[in-house]
């Protein structure tokens, strides 16, 4: 009785004993299986948009990064209460700026992230899109991603590496520049084909790729100073047609949620931040885009392209392909043509403008020697482009008082590198004192 | 969902079949005598059981028992066991048909070593024959202590414990940690058991979905709140590696078994316990007092955005290009030195209340020969100290065993628990009433309403403190049911089959609603426009457990006892939620969401554990034993890689004074007991490895067309869980026949593999990696130690000392790391420093210690130490000020350097007197609402700045706005405390009739605490019960409970 009865409690036991050893994660997809169908890659590409537009649980992207840290860095915006220690790091600037903030920490991570997935895609696609169409597309947006990670690099960082791996090595900012500008150009050198129409939602119609190749391509060779190139590629350029990020009501505008109306966040600086010498004038029309409050009804307002959730942020405005030909033109010396394309932004109505962003003054009547355009072109950049993550290099470019000068108009030239990049890659050179 | 670790019906009913086919005859005989102490005072509650027989019996108040029941002729062994006196067993013969007649005289044991331990789910233990110390609580304590959580009651109760109340929330989340922290990136918890079955203890965000980036915080309640305390018989306390190998991967913290009420042989037993207690705030914060505010006088509400805002440590914004201030420079401009009348108030009167609660409690219990069972229902009700919150529990448990026959018994039980939170916001949130407190200047009068009855605006874009009461409605309801069977066959002399099957299930609801502000111009992330959420979650845990021991002597000396075993454990969860704002009005659902702002979360998550273990104990005599025991465990967690993990335990014991010399020695006379005990084992933990973490994730986003977002994190095929390797070596001793006695340990943790989110350089493509790396270690002393300075028939005075030492240290981290920092805080593992040290900017100072000032255009004011990064040390330029980034050092420790409790414990007849005095020393805290204050202009040192008694600027260059960034020292601060925990006057009354008994308490807890901490309560944690200590951001003070219960025995 006992044998049986004990034998039977093992025998039940042992239908015990049979547990499963793996389970799926039915959350979420691990990076393989995406990478080896075309459906994967073309919603990896969406996730690579979402990291560079919106500010999620997965940590802020990477334009709000760019834009805030711009902006206090040189002078755009006014920290709204204290309690926020990376902004308030930001905001005193030089020095005070830790190598942890977490700012910089995760515009950088997030652009070698970036660059990384993008790479992932450019080095299957071959394997994955039997479609010449679906390839291409893929090729282009994957290039362009991949081109526009470095570009905000290199608008920050003297040094940083383009490809990523262990202990990646760096190179210089104008090589960096080099490199995206390589990349771009494949792109845009791809012939112009549509994915199929399952496919081709994903890839959306808000980013037009080869003319936003093709500006990325104007600002990045004039950021060499290469003034023929930027010329060249920001006439070709279709300056009404928009390139943006877009946002809904689950993936909001960052500016208007994290910046202007977070307790924490900032709000535009009175006259754009910019000295008495490059006061803008009261009439000019862009001070009411930019600086004046608007907002839904009801709730706190925003400013400028972060006036509610919903505004799509540019990626480039047409009001610096513009300002790219006059300042290119004016290194050259020609300063008539110079001359002709700051008046075509210092003329531009806001109905003329596809963004709205219009300064509807007089043409240029200053002195027509260099520095005086050189000047005024700045001027307009500043505004024209305001928060928009370009100022720092503007700064520098223009040649602008530095951190350590009188009446300096930027606090930073470079930013310290990230102590994570540092503790984990021994190439990482020794931080710029500002 | 299919589960995954099953058994089958079927397979029970054919063995319940077998079990009750065999049965035996006997004849009818009686065992009846006496129990006393050795001064031959009789002893009631004795358990007197006939040894290798299921007959057992309990002496009577008058130590009088009778085991009336079926025996052959023969000699017995009749045992008789009482905790705090040595078992004493006694030959007795018998013959058929005649009574025996005994005397037993017990002698006292105050170390209770011969009380049985649960050492592994089925294996029971004397305590002399375990190499560990192993904690018991009575759990009948819990009418003395005031408390209705149990974790509450654990407080100053077990060797090497340190139990924190996390917060003031009246079912507030408690944390235990035995020996330290035990872990970087998971939880230090140890792993809890009920009845034998593996129950969670963990603290579920359903109601702060806002909380954003630091997911890693655990606040609320903790779940062992859904165990009425009142049900539990004893609780066993494990604290380390050395003991709990043999529950593998989980067991690393440690494990704390609880042991539900069993219905007893005899009468049935009705009991019926209630009680009403009273909460209040015990201390309050000091508020600025002085009537003065700077900047200019404005209007006394702050409506539109053209108002200026000031702040003590800013410029007042708008007009300030006209009208600069005329103070020190500040990043925003020049800061004012002028100064305009207001009004101040105190804000604490309008957020607190006093609040009442009740506990009501009846049982029923009793059993005969064969079959016992144990009935409750309860319900509790308890208000909080702050406005709207409470907390309620109704509770249900059964449990019955039932002896087949002479080598079957099966038990089962059954726990529901329906518990309700009322809550406010959680405190790291600047919108919980504290937090909102501390973030408004105490200038406005914020009670005052307009016509419509409505709160009015304080300030734009800021929240009127009192919206934080009364717009939020936060609720979260569960539902828990923890049930067991369990079978224990005995065929053959000394060989037992046993096996445990249980299941722990509780769902969750999480609503939080909160109205639309009456007022505009409010920052977006307040969400003036309302806000509503609505989480749910499944959570299911189910637990086997199967072992066979096998007990024989070894020759004459020598015994054997051998246990095999194999545990399963399966886990599954299911979470969902959504939030929704701007809301219609009336509605309180999700329903009234015009915008569903974040995608719908979900999260599944299933996971195996499984262990096959060997453990064998050899004796000599009765005073020296052996253990060795190992375990093989594997889990769905592990890396595909890993395979299985081994852990090894090794104990050895010896009672000294059992020896014949010592017997025989004079110093016997005294120096009763002397145990020596040592012994090494390794436990695992996995609470640091989340079910699906060895994959590289990509989750799903609803982004437009939908797609998959690219993670910081990479997977890891090879993650294992972290090993602590433990070593211990204590004794046991009592002296003068138990009037003294003392208990210690010694113990060395080396806690290996610690998984940790591995930060690589982002030019990786990944920025971290989830990697077994680092080692740190726990050191520490645990005493105990009292005795009894009077001890007579009516007067008795017992003192007892409780104190735990524990240091600290990490060793390493990953290579060329020196600091991870926690999310969210400035805090982290630091190499060479305990983890959670305090780890940011401080005070540059001069070489004799003062603060090295900064000239800020005429002002002297203190700066942030700065230097070299990569270095970390201070640099000066030629004029001797600091140069370089801000650069951190240690602040301070959130660990303390010891616990300690002194009970009193005294006696007169019936009366019962016990005080508890808790003292943590040697612990700091990171006081953020402190900086908050004073930046806002609400705390004391802006006060002293205001009344000129301060360098203008001081508050605003601590706050980082004028000579570099927050200074983070000026918010540490010394949090030892010591407080009286427990106070308890009782009065038994013996009944008369019906009524068996009566006994009237009135308790006090958390009267009094002598602190120089300047927050509300140096014990409460913002991050609740997650590995972030230390942290007071708007913590929920713990109130003063004063407690009055009546409980009656039928």
């Amino acid at each position: 009785m006992k044998i049986t009865t004990l034998f039977f409690a093992i025998v039940f036991c042992t239908g015990i004993l049979s547990c499963k050893k793996t389970f799926i994660n039915p959350n979420a997809p691990e990076i393989d299986p995406l990478l080896k169908t075309p459906e994967g890659m073309v919603q990896l590409l969406v996730g690579i948009k979402n990291r560079f537009a919106v500010n999620s649980n997965y940590g802020n992207g990477a334009v709000f990064n760019s834009i805030t840290a711009n902006g206090f860095s040189s002078n755009e915006i006014n920290l709204k209460a204290g309690g926020n220690q990376d902004f308030g790091q930001l905001a005193a600037g030089r020095n005070t700026i830790a190598t942890n903030n977490v700012v910089l920490t995760e515009l950088w991570s997030n652009c070698m992230l970036i660059n990384n997935y993008s790479t992932m895609l450019l080095d299957n696609v071959d394997q994955v899109a039997q479609d010449s169409g679906m390839k291409i597309n893929i090729l282009k947006y994957a290039y362009l991603y991949k081109a526009l990670s470095i570009g905000m690099l290199a608008n920050y960082w003297k040094e940083f590496p383009v490809s990523t791996g262990t202990n990646a090595s760096f190179v210089s900012k104008d090589e960096g520049l080099k490199r995206a500008i390589s990349f771009l150009e494949t792109a845009v050198l791809l012939p112009t084909k549509s994915a199929p129409p399952e496919y081709s939602v994903y890839f959306g119609s808000e980013i037009n790729v080869n003319n936003t190749c093709n500006a990325l391509l104007a600002r990045y060779y004039n950021m060499l100073g290469d003034s023929i190139k930027a010329v060249e590629k920001a006439s070709k350029v279709i300056l009404n047609n928009r390139s943006v990020f877009i946002y809904n009501a689950q993936n909001t505008n960052p500016l208007y949620r994290s910046g202007y109306t977070f307790v924490f966040g900032y709000t535009p600086k009175g006259g754009f931040g910019l000295p008495a010498s490059l006061a803008p004038s009261p009439a000019d029309a862009r001070i009411a885009f930019y600086l004046v409050p608007q907002g839904p009804q009801g709730q706190p307002p925003g400013f400028g392209f972060g006036k509610t959730d919903f505004d799509s942020i540019p990626i480039f405005l047409p009001g610096e392909m513009l300002l790219i030909q006059a300042e290119a033109y004016v290194r050259r010396n020609d300063l008539i043509n110079g001359k002709k394309f700051l008046d075509s932004v210092l003329r531009k109505k806001n109905v003329e403008d596809v963004f709205r962003v219009g300064a509807n003054l007089p043409a240029y009547s200053g002195p027509l020697d260099s520095a005086s355009l050189m000047k005024e072109i700045y001027k307009n950049r500043c505004i024209e482009l305001f928060l928009s993550g370009m100022k720092l290099e503007d700064g520098r470019r223009f040649r602008r008082p530095g951190p350590t000068d009188p009446n300096s108009e930027r606090t930073r030239d470079w930013y310290p590198y990230p102590l994570v990049e540092r503790n984990g890659n021994p190439n990482t050179p020794i931080d710029p004192t500002n | 969902m299919r589960r995954h670790c099953s058994f089958h019906l079927l397979q029970i009913i054919l063995i319940l079949c077998c079990l009750v086919l065999s049965t035996s005859a006997f004849c009818q005989s009686e065992f009846k005598g006496k129990v006393t102490n050795e001064s031959g005072v009789p002893l009631a509650g004795v358990t007197v059981t006939i040894k290798d027989s299921k007959y057992s019996s309990i002496s009577d108040s008058s130590g009088n028992f009778i085991l009336s029941t079926t025996f052959t002729s023969g000699t017995y062994i009749v045992s008789c066991s009482h905790k705090g006196y040595k078992t004493v067993e006694q030959h007795f013969a018998i013959s058929e048909g005649t009574n025996a007649d005994l005397l037993v005289t017990m002698k006292i044991d105050v170390l209770n070593m011969e009380e049985v331990i649960v050492t592994g789910n089925a294996i029971y233990t004397a305590r002399k024959t375990l190499g560990n110390a192993v904690s018991t609580i009575n759990a009948d304590e819990v009418k003395y202590a005031g408390t209705s959580n149990m974790s509450g009651l654990m407080n100053g109760r077990i060797m090497g414990g340190y139990v924190v109340q996390n917060s003031g929330d009246p079912g507030g989340g408690f944390s235990l940690k035995l020996r330290g922290v035990g872990s970087v990136y998971g939880s230090s918890e140890p792993l809890y058991l009920i009845d034998g079955v593996v129950m969670d203890n963990g603290s579920q965000n359903m109601v702060n979905l806002n909380l954003g980036a630091n997911t890693r915080f655990q606040t609320g309640n903790n779940r062992l709140i859904d165990i009425n305390p009142h049900d539990v018989d004893r609780i066993e306390v494990i604290n380390g590696a050395a003991a709990a190998a043999i529950y593998g991967s989980r067991a690393a913290n440690g494990v704390v078994q609880i042991f539900t009420r069993k219905g007893k042989k005899g009468k049935p037993e009705v009991v019926f316990s209630s009680s009403i207690n009273y909460n209040s705030l015990g201390s309050r914060i000091e508020v600025n007092e002085y009537p003065f505010r700077f900047g200019k006088a404005q209007k006394p509400r702050l409506d539109s955005l053209g108002d200026n805002r000031t702040m003590i440590f800013q410029t007042r914004g708008k007009d300030t290009t006209d009208h600069p201030g005329e103070g020190p420079r500040s990043y925003s401009g020049l800061l004012d030195t002028t100064r305009y009348p207001v009004t101040r108030y105190d804000y604490q009167d309008m957020i607190f209340n006093p609040a009442w609660g009740t506990d009501q409690y009846l049982s029923v219990s009793g059993g005969g020969d064969k079959a016992s069972y144990y009935l409750s229902g309860s319900y509790l009700d308890n208000g909080g100290i702050i406005r709207g919150t409470g907390f309620s529990r109704y509770g249900l448990k059964l449990s019955s065993t039932y002896q087949l026959n002479d080598w079957v018994k099966i038990g089962a039980g059954l726990m529901y628990a329906n518990s309700e939170s009322e809550e406010k916001p959680t405190t790291w949130l600047q919108f919980s009433p504290i937090g909102a407190m501390s973030h408004t200047d105490n200038v406005y009068e914020i009670d005052q309403r307009d016509p419509a009855g409505q709160l009015m605006k304080v300030e734009h874009t800021w929240y009127n403190p009192l919206s934080s009461i009364e717009t939020h409605e936060l609720n979260v309801e569960t539902n828990r049911t923890i049930a067991n069977a369990n079978i224990s066959l005995s065929p053959w002399k000394g060989f037992n089959f046993s096996a445990i099957f249980g299941m722990d299930s509780y769902s969750q609801q999480g609503s939080a609603y909160q109205a639309r502000v009456p007022y505009t111009n409010v920052s977006l992330n307040l969400f003036p426009d309302g806000y509503v959420s609505e989480s749910k979650l499944n959570y299911q845990q189910w637990t086997t457990d199967i072992a066979a021991s096998y007990t024989t002597p070894l020759g004459k000396s020598f015994s054997s006892a051998t246990v095999a075993g194999y545990s399963g454990q399966y886990l599954r969860s299911e979470y969902l939620a959504q939030e929704g704002r701007n809301l219609l009005p009336f509605v309180k659902t999700m329903k009234a969401a015009q915008n569903l702002f974040n995608p719908t979360d979900e999260r599944q998550s299933e996971q195996t554990i499984w262990g096959y273990f060997l453990q064998e104990t050899i004796g000599y005599k009765d005073y020296f034993y052996i253990n060795l025991a190992g375990r093989f465990d594997g889990s769905s967690a592990f890396g595909s890689e890993v395979g299985t993990v081994f852990y090894p335990k090794a104990g050895i014991t010896f009672t000294l004074s059992e020896l014949g010399f010592w017997k025989n020695a004079k110093l016997s006379s005294w120096f009763n007991t002397l145990h020596l005990r040592a012994s090494y084992g390794k436990a695992g933990n996995l609470t640091g490895l989340g079910a699906y973490d060895r994959f590289t994730a990509v989750p799903p986003i609803t982004y437009y067309t939908g797609g998959f977002v690219p993670q910081n994190r990479l997977g890891n095929e090879n993650i294992r869980p972290e090993v602590k390797t433990e070593w211990e070596g204590g004794a046991d001793m009592q002296f003068f026949k138990g009037r003294l006695y003392g208990r210690f340990s010694l113990y060395h943790q080396q806690i290996d593999d610690m998984v940790i989110p591995l930060t690589w350089a982002p030019s990786n493509g990944y920025y971290t990696k989830l990697d077994n790396l680092g080692s740190m270690y726990n050191k520490g002393f645990e005493l105990m130690t009292g005795g009894y300075p009077v001890k007579n028939k009516n007067f008795s005075w017992e003192i007892s000392l409780l104190y735990n030492r524990n240091q600290n240290k990490v060793t390493s981290l990953s290579t060329g790391t020196n600091y991870i920092g926690f999310e969210g805080v400035n805090q982290g593992a630091v190499v060479g420093y305990p983890v959670g040290s305090f780890y940011a900017s401080y005070f540059a100072r001069n070489d004799d210690g003062t603060l090295l000032l900064k000239d800020v255009n005429g002002y002297l004011l203190p700066q942030a130490e700065k230097g070299d990064p990569v270095e970390n040390q201070p640099q000066r330029d030629v004029k001797g000020q600091p140069i370089g980034t801000p650069i951190n050092k240690v602040l301070g420790d959130p660990n303390p350097e010891y616990t300690a409790t002194l009970v009193n414990e005294l006696r007169y007849k019936n009366l019962r007197l016990r005080i508890q005095v808790d003292r943590v020393a040697g612990m700091e805290m990171v006081n953020y609402t402190h900086i908050i204050r004073n930046n806002i202009g609400n705390g004391k040192l802006a006060e002293k700045e205001l009344r000129g008694e301060l360098t203008r600027g001081w508050v605003a260059a601590v706050g980082g706005q004028i000579t570099g960034p927050v200074i983070w020292e000026a918010a540490v601060q010394d949090a030892s405390f010591t407080k009286i925990r427990e106070l308890s006057i009782s009065y038994q009354w013996n009944g008369i009739k019906a009524i068996n008994g009566m006994e009237f308490i009135l308790t006090g807890r958390n009267l009094f605490t002598i602190t120089s901490y300047d927050g509300y309560d140096p014990e409460t944690n913002s991050a609740g019960q997650s590995i972030v200590r230390g942290n007071d951001v708007g913590n929920y003070p713990i109130p003063r409970v004063i407690q009055f219960s009546i409980v009656t025995k039928f």
